[in-house]
């Protein structure tokens, strides 16, 4: 298989959404946070609106990768949640599949069948979000989501201090 | 009355689903696929620069951002009354050529074809990418890999960025191609070319040349006489990027053409108090519910549509898989929506072609990629053919070029009631009294719509595609009697 993965940074952070969908494009709120406060070429930060098979090509070549999200699992908007990949659920991970596409884990599958260097660490950053809010085009966050932005950053940082 | 859920576990509560409903006997009334609405995007829009929109606009959804880009690049043309230089033109008929190359072996190998290669009664955890694989052997899957690889490398090289392009401005491009990069551009689309005509043999082989799959593409089971609708050019053969829509007839007779700027004299969309997506309906026709037929201005826009719509292709492999495709399927017009699928790999041949046509054109590396506009902007219309469907995008702005109307018809909204059709007629074929209900049969169901390669994005959010179905059949009170999850079929 050849390297699709562009730069194929060590470490990885994608933040995954929609920046016009409201507190759909928090994923990219935190990543460019984070982006901000940076300092290591062996980290790169990405912000993507893909899933599945285009989101799995962008993992490969990399050590460890982070994916930061707006997540859907019952719990109050703006409570942020740092968990492995696996440990999230096949269909559970949000922007990460699209009807035109597989599901990301389908996707991790293949490009391992396929023998593409994937990272074994690819852990998830969620932010609870309302999805009875997620109908409406705007650039602004809800001000729970809002409020869970540092709360999110932080444990963004805190799995990057972990990881080396 | 029973009613029955089709249901895909997003994590969007109440997302995309279908709705069978069953009368006391067991028998169905009435299908439908249900999907909410994204709100709001008209007034995100208005108040800002329209020269925004092509790049705005390509954020709608992350599946087809190249068609948006397109369709409001050429919408922005319009406005301002600017004609693109040809580079300028070609240039984005070359990305958009690799975009529908990638996208069309996307869907083929990894959404709709499982079914066909793999068989609609095969387990869900099989009828994927990983089955295919398994099936046909590891090196499909890396030629995958490698055709979407190229695909995407190419719209990077002249759109300046991964997956979101952003080099068409109105005039044209705000980048020429350096010699360096046509040569490489050529290289990847000759390599296209082959992984289409092995599509289009692999395609023969493993469904065409199996009765029972055969069986299922030309059953009346999946199909509809509904009028068809593609874009063409001056010589009436399809074209992605640019040209006049023709309608065709059931009967196959062509309605006539229409210009972009026209397309309200031809379109018109039909609100259902159960559904937030609208309905296009052909004007000139008029609306007559959910039937097919003459009479009812029902329409389809997909890969078979533009087959359909137009007299042929305009390069050599792909007219000689047109004249193939009809020759086989009893002539024109293809009714049979599975056949959809076959079309879309023509289309695949046809995209490889004209990358290479584009990519060996002289005046492909010409510096000369825009015209900058001068006049005063007003009002514009632009079309392009989406992947799934022709997209149009009609701005309004002031004097300034703000904007103070926007309009989208996207590809898969012209098939909302085609699709409800095919939805319909195949659960009443597969879901009978006394017939237990199982997953091969719902997916039979689902392979109505998987096959017009629904794209809800532009419409709704982004909806999981081969993912867990849950099914809910209910009595006639309304009560859950059964609940079946695809997984444990």
């Amino acid at each position: 298989m050849s390297d699709n993965s562009g730069t194929g940074g060590r470490t990885r952070i994608i933040g995954l959404g929609n920046p016009i969908l409201g507190d759909d494009g928090v994923g990219w709120r935190v990543v460019e946070a984070m982006r901000a406060r940076l300092d290591d070429e062996a980290v790169d930060v990405l912000c993507l609106s893909v899933g599945g098979v285009s989101l799995m090509e962008q993992l490969v070549g990399c050590d460890r990768a982070l994916l930061v999200d707006a997540v859907v699992t019952g719990a109050a908007p703006g409570e942020v949640l740092s968990i492995p990949l696996d440990e999230l659920g096949d269909p559970s991970c949000g922007h990460t599949a699209s009807t035109h596409d597989t599901t990301l884990t389908t996707a991790l599958s293949l490009g391992r069948a396929l023998q593409a260097p994937l990272p074994d660490d690819i852990w998830v950053v969620g932010v609870e979000v309302d999805p009875r809010r997620l109908h409406e085009f705007k650039e602004a966050l809800s001000p729970e989501v809002t409020a869970a932005v540092p709360e999110a950053v932080r444990r963004v940082q805190e799995w990057l201090a972990g990881g080396r | 009355m029973s009613r029955i859920t089709i249901d895909p576990m997003t994590r969007l509560e109440g997302h995309g689903k279908i709705e069978i409903f069953l009368d006391d006997d067991g028998n169905v009334v009435n299908s439908y696929l249900q999907v909410p609405e994204l709100r709001g995007f008209e007034r995100f829009c208005v108040g800002r620069p329209v020269e925004e929109m092509p790049v705005l606009t390509n954020r709608i959804c992350g599946v087809c951002p190249e068609a948006h880009h397109m369709a409001a690049a050429k919408a922005a043309d319009a406005v301002y009354g600017v004609e693109p230089p040809p580079a300028g033109r070609k240039l984005r008929e070359l990305l958009y050529s690799a975009f529908y190359f990638a996208d069309h072996t996307t869907h083929f190998y990894i959404l709709g074809g499982p079914d066909f290669i793999m068989g609609p009664d095969a387990p869900v955890a099989e009828r994927n990418i990983l089955g295919v694989i398994h099936k046909v052997g590891l090196e499909i899957g890396s030629k995958v890999i490698q055709a979407r690889h190229y695909g995407h490398t190419t719209v990077e090289m002249i759109g300046g960025r991964k997956v979101h392009p952003c080099t068409a401005v109105p005039g044209g491009m705000t980048k020429s191609l350096s010699e360096t990069e046509r040569a490489e551009i050529e290289r990847m689309g000759r390599w296209a070319v082959e992984f289409a005509q092995f599509s289009l043999k692999l395609f023969g082989d493993a469904v065409l040349g199996n009765p029972e799959y055969r069986d299922l593409i030309l059953g009346d089971a999946y199909s509809h006489r509904t009028y068809y609708m593609g874009l063409v050019d001056a010589q009436n053969r399809v074209n992605f990027y640019d040209g006049r829509v023709s309608v065709v007839s059931p009967d196959g007779e062509r309605v006539g053409t229409y210009a972009p700027h026209e397309y309200t004299d031809w379109i018109s969309e039909r609100v259902e108090p159960w559904s937030y997506l609208k309905f296009p309906y052909l004007k000139k026709v008029g609306w007559k519910g959910f039937v097919d037929g003459k009479d009812s201005g029902i329409y389809m826009a997909t890969p078979l549509s533009r087959l359909n719509a137009a007299d042929g292709m305009a390069t050599p492999l792909a007219q000689a898989e047109y004249e193939r495709f009809y020759a086989t399927l009893g002539g024109k017009p293809v009714h049979q929506r599975l056949a959809i699928h076959w079309a879309r790999l023509v289309e695949l041949l046809y995209a490889a072609e004209r990358w290479v046509e584009l990519a060996t054109d002289p005046e492909i590396t010409s510096p000369d990629v825009r015209v900058v506009p001068t006049k005063t902007p007003t009002e514009g219309v632009g079309i392009v053919e989406a992947p799934r469907g022709t997209l149009t995008h009609h701005y309004r702005t002031d004097e300034r070029g703000l904007l103070t109307m926007v309009n989208l018809v996207v590809g898969t909204t012209n098939n909302n009631a085609a699709m409800s059709l095919s939805i319909n007629k195949a659960a009443r074929a597969f879901i009978k009294a006394g017939t237990v209900v199982k997953e091969g049969l719902l997916n039979r169901v689902e392979m109505a719509y998987r096959a017009y390669d629904p794209c809800l994005g532009c419409a709704t959010h982004s909806l999981p595609g081969r993912i867990p179905l849950q099914v809910s059949i209910r009595d006639a009170q309304g009560n859950p009697i059964r609940v079946l999850r695809s997984e444990d079929a």
